[in-house]
């Protein structure tokens, strides 16, 4: 069957909480695996659901006892020993010997593969995150460099927001003056946003969000002083509707740095 | 968080090729003390308990290869297998009976940012989800009850029962990234 459907809609109708929680028929769970695999959207909204349930079910959470753990672990060393040994007798032996040589190389040739596929895939992962981390501390180095009278007033809290995780190429650095109750921001690199959006700066304060204001991007890589606010544990930078909000939208997050 | 999750995946993909039994230690570390959790919300006795853990876990070992990440979250899967065994048991025992709903607590939805810091088990304090939000998440998702079930216990239509799911979850992812905020700040 061929059909286009609009994902939004499909996201939209809840039949993804449904299918998270176990409440879907068995012709609903063929229809949404199939979804799964063509639409990627599809299979990252199903994720943050379940991640969703599972952090919640986190709460109930109950210590198990060292003793079942031990014991579940024997029942299955057992088991397996069992299985292991089960081609014992020498009849059993001359009788599968040509099934379990081919067996055996055919499952030789794909563990092959597939260590190798396991292997490169880490590597290929391992490989970005240096080079976000290269990026990243590069540009470190750079600001490092052009604040430096900035830095040699040791009264300068310097504190790098780094990256989220959707955006990892963003950063910008505030510093903190505590004596001289001054605090200055430095936007690094953030991406280029539409004209109806505007950057929106942050403060934690003892766990909340104190709206900074809205920063203007041509103001890269110059220092911009900022409201001072006593006993910020955080700054963030949000992207929000031009004009800002009174509270940060998280997923549109940035960049964090802790004090 | 996410990571973690990424990576348990990852490495349980890979001892589940190689070393079956390292695989299902792992889940054992990872994913016991929920699950332990869940299984003592639908069965009473400790050793009833027990008992379900342990089938959980024998069943999970010998279906080692049914998992598969492109369906859902290995959570998920484990949540499936350890609330159908507990059923099993408790179906052996006797018969299930829905509690019954305190009607007095329907409030509107109301739930705040908390003020104050919150632990490493990140939903401990979301004691402000509305209860009847709570109630459904417990029956349907944790108990097994099937929507019919609720519908009928409750007379409620099967059509708010979905609604009132959606809602939930929204309300608690919401609720969970103002918490991984103020993790991240708090670290």
């Amino acid at each position: 069957m061929k059909e286009l459907i609009n994902i939004q809609e499909y996201i939209e109708s809840g039949i993804l909480e449904q299918y998270a929680m176990g409440l879907t028929s068995i012709e609903q769970n063929q229809q949404i695996q199939e979804y799964l695999l063509k639409y990627p959207v599809i299979k990252s909204e199903l994720s943050k659901i379940e991640e969703t349930l599972e952090n919640y079910s986190k709460q109930f959470s109950k210590p198990l006892s060292a003793g079942l753990k031990s014991k579940i672990m024997d029942q299955i060393n057992n088991q397996s020993t069992v299985i292991k040994s089960s081609g014992n007798y020498i009849s059993n032996i001359v009788r599968y010997a040509a099934i379990l040589i081919l067996a055996a190389s055919s499952f030789y040739f794909w563990k092959l593969n597939q260590d190798t596929n396991t292997n490169l895939q880490s590597q290929i992962k391992q490989n970005e995150f240096m080079q976000i981390q290269k990026m990243q501390d590069s540009l470190a180095l750079l600001d490092c460099n052009t604040q430096l009278a900035y830095l040699r007033n040791n009264n300068h809290n310097r504190v790098i927001l780094k990256g989220t995780e959707k955006f990892p190429q963003a950063i910008a650095m505030i510093y903190y003056d505590k004596t001289t109750q001054r605090i200055l921001l430095d936007v690094v690199d953030l991406p280029k946003h539409s004209i109806e959006k505007q950057y929106q700066l942050w403060a934690i304060v003892d766990g909340k969000p104190v709206d900074l204001g809205v920063l203007d991007l041509d103001q890269t890589g110059q220092l911009k002083e900022i409201k001072f606010v006593d006993k910020a544990q955080a700054f963030a930078i949000t992207l929000e509707p031009k004009g800002g909000l009174a509270s940060p939208t998280m997923d549109q997050m940035y960049v964090i740095g802790t004090i | 968080m996410k990571a973690n999750t990424e990576d348990i995946l990852n490495q349980f993909l890979a001892l589940r090729l190689n070393k079956p039994e390292k695989a299902i230690e792992l889940l054992i570390n990872q994913y016991g003390d929920v699950l332990n959790g869940i299984v003592s919300k639908i069965l009473i006795k400790e050793e009833d308990c027990e008992e379900a853990i342990q089938q959980g876990f024998i069943k999970v070992w010998k279906n080692l290869n049914d998992y598969s990440p492109d369906k859902s979250s290995i959570y998920t899967w484990l949540l499936t297998i350890f609330r159908n065994t507990s059923i099993d048991i408790l179906r052996k025992e006797s018969k299930r009976k829905i509690q019954s709903l305190d009607t007095g607590v329907y409030n509107d939805m109301k739930f705040s940012v908390s003020t104050s810091i919150p632990d490493y088990g990140l939903m401990n304090k979301i004691d402000s989800l509305d209860p009847k939000y709570r109630q459904l998440i417990d029956l349907l998702y944790f108990q097994g009850y099937t929507q019919q079930e609720v519908a009928d216990e409750f007379e409620i239509p099967i059509g708010t029962i979905k609604t009132r799911i959606s809602t939930a979850i929204k309300m608690l992812r919401t609720i969970l990234s103002i918490l991984i905020v103020l993790l991240l700040v708090h670290n």
